[in-house]
């Protein structure tokens, strides 16, 4: 019986270390980045146009598809019902508003975890396969300052514009399911997103795609620069950025969730 | 230039031990070559003395101050500055160029220099390895050839007091094998600094090491020390050794 606790014991503090780590090195960033004035990190103008455009650029059609796919099952799930009660006409309303607040942000997030946290994490654990990572801390480079700063930097530029792109996406896609089932036209349609949706909604939605690229990108660097030294160890450390990624991403929602609520927005 | 002393260094990876009771000299411009067969901790004692990995015991002074015991960390950052490494697969950094590779540490390192001077010294190292043609291109176009010879002008551009090569003779054709023990004596003679060199390459051993340490896998502790060339032919030493410096046993 005792052996059964210690073991239960012993995993669910190696669980809780897999989660408190990623945090701390979230901290551990933010010390590096306020004491980088002056320093210009290893990645060239090219590289760093390369970082971007992997975050961005790249991430645009996937982001496209899948925000529009959502926006046009919200309006469709939405038309149904609301027809029900001859208020069709406030899919506009539900689209606008749960795409700005939430959907857009948090799909979004979902898409870069599996796209971008993955591609971070598989290089940095195979530059760390390729003593690429030893061969910075013997000429006195951090890996955190020049390779995880960079990266959390361009997300965190990047995530608010592929917002704005995902919402556009999906009042697109809704407007096209609207204009289809309820014979809604374009102007009535952003007529009524103009009314139902406020400047909160999209402040709220770019703040948590902020926070959502901040953490992806800590995700993706996390575990490639812990990952075992083989091909195997890029592999685990892919999916666990993926892993840590979406899973993260949802819990900070939730936590963006109680602090609106609290807040009144 | 600085002075080496490992000092009863023990080597463990967890609860195994890799080797014990290692310890040895490296005086300036001396050519130090740590041999062994396969597994026997050869690049793992690399790794302590570059201050990759924390030895289990004893310590690595460099001008008589331990680095692991006695350095604190702007101390240690300092000690570093005076090295360079050569690593077993180049370890060249694959988002940038040969030349970018090899002007990173000339960032870091002479600061004080103005950039023109810093690209005039990434021409220069890269011309005496032979790969000035290769400047821009990206390094996963290289060879095997070509990228332990871009790593070798990453390792010494910044003029360091000790450079670290790790088995840079590994996997070459005996041509371009050659051509590294070359560069090697060449950069020793140039500059004076120290090279501590990790390699079974006997050949290469014989024609380059002025001193070595020979590490037994299976004791886990050093079986003798001196130069190769006149080891070979001391019949009072370990048969291991005699076998790994004569290759009579495949496995050494």
């Amino acid at each position: 019986m005792n052996a059964w606790l210690h073991e239960i014991g012993v995993k669910v503090e190696a669980r809780w270390r897999g989660w408190a780590e990623p945090m701390g090195f979230g901290g551990a960033m933010l010390i590096t980045l306020a004491s980088m004035a002056g320093h210009r990190p290893l990645p060239s103008m090219a590289q760093w146009s390369r970082l971007a455009a992997q975050a961005s650029v790249q991430a645009l059609p996937i982001v496209w598809v899948v925000n529009a796919l959502v926006g046009a099952i919200m309006a469709f799930v939405g038309a149904v019902q609301l027809q029900k009660f001859g208020a069709g006409l406030y899919v506009a309303d539900l689209v606008g508003i749960s795409v700005c607040r939430e959907m857009a942000a948090l799909i979004t997030a979902v898409v870069m975890s599996g796209r971008t946290a993955a591609a971070f994490a598989a290089e940095l654990a195979t530059m760390r396969a390729q003593e690429e990572i030893d061969a910075l801390h013997v000429l006195g480079l951090e890996p955190m300052r020049e390779l995880v700063v960079p990266r959390v930097l361009v997300l965190l530029g990047m995530m608010p514009l592929l917002f704005f792109h995902a919402c556009a996406a999906a009042l697109l896609g809704g407007l096209l399911v609207a204009s289809l089932m309820l014979d809604l036209n374009a102007t009535i349609y952003l007529q009524r997103l103009m009314v139902a949706t406020s400047p909160v909604h999209l402040w709220l939605g770019l703040g948590k795609a902020t926070v959502f690229g901040a953490w992806i990108a800590l995700a993706g660097c996390y575990a490639g620069l812990h990952a075992a030294r083989s091909a195997a160890g890029v592999g685990e450390a892919a999916t666990r950025a993926v892993v840590r990624g979406i899973v993260g991403v949802i819990a900070l929602d939730a936590v963006f969730a109680v602090i609106a609520n609290a807040m009144g927005w | 230039m600085a002075h080496i002393d490992v000092r009863d260094l023990r080597m463990q990876y967890g609860d195994q031990l890799i080797q014990e009771r290692v310890s040895f000299s490296v005086p300036p411009g001396c050519i130090f070559a740590v041999m062994g067969g396969s597994g026997c901790g050869k690049s793992t004692l690399l790794r302590h003395m570059v201050g990759l990995q924390e030895p289990a015991s004893g310590d690595v002074c460099i001008d008589g101050q331990g680095y692991w015991g006695e350095m604190d960390a702007a101390q240690k950052q300092a000690a570093r500055q005076r090295f360079g490494m050569l690593f077993q697969k180049g370890a060249l950094w694959s988002t940038l160029s040969v030349a970018e590779n090899v002007h990173v540490p000339l960032e870091l390192h002479w600061r004080d220099r103005d950039e023109a001077e810093r690209a005039q010294r990434v021409r220069d190292v890269l011309e005496w390895v032979g790969l000035a043609d290769q400047a821009d291109a990206p390094v996963h176009g290289l060879s095997g050839g070509q990228v332990k010879r871009a790593g070798l002008a990453r390792a010494i551009v910044a003029e360091p007091e000790v450079i670290f090569l790790d088995e840079p003779s590994a996997g070459l054709d005996p041509v371009t094998s050659l051509r590294m023990d070359d560069l090697i004596l060449s950069l020793r003679d140039r500059t004076g600094a120290s090279v501590v060199l990790v390699s079974h390459e006997r050949d290469s051993l014989f024609r380059v090491a002025d001193d070595s340490i020979f590490l037994d896998a299976e004791s886990r502790r050093p079986l003798a020390q001196g130069r190769p060339a006149e080891m070979q032919h001391d019949g009072a030493l370990p048969l291991a050794v005699r076998n790994f410096l004569q290759r009579k046993d495949e496995q050494a």
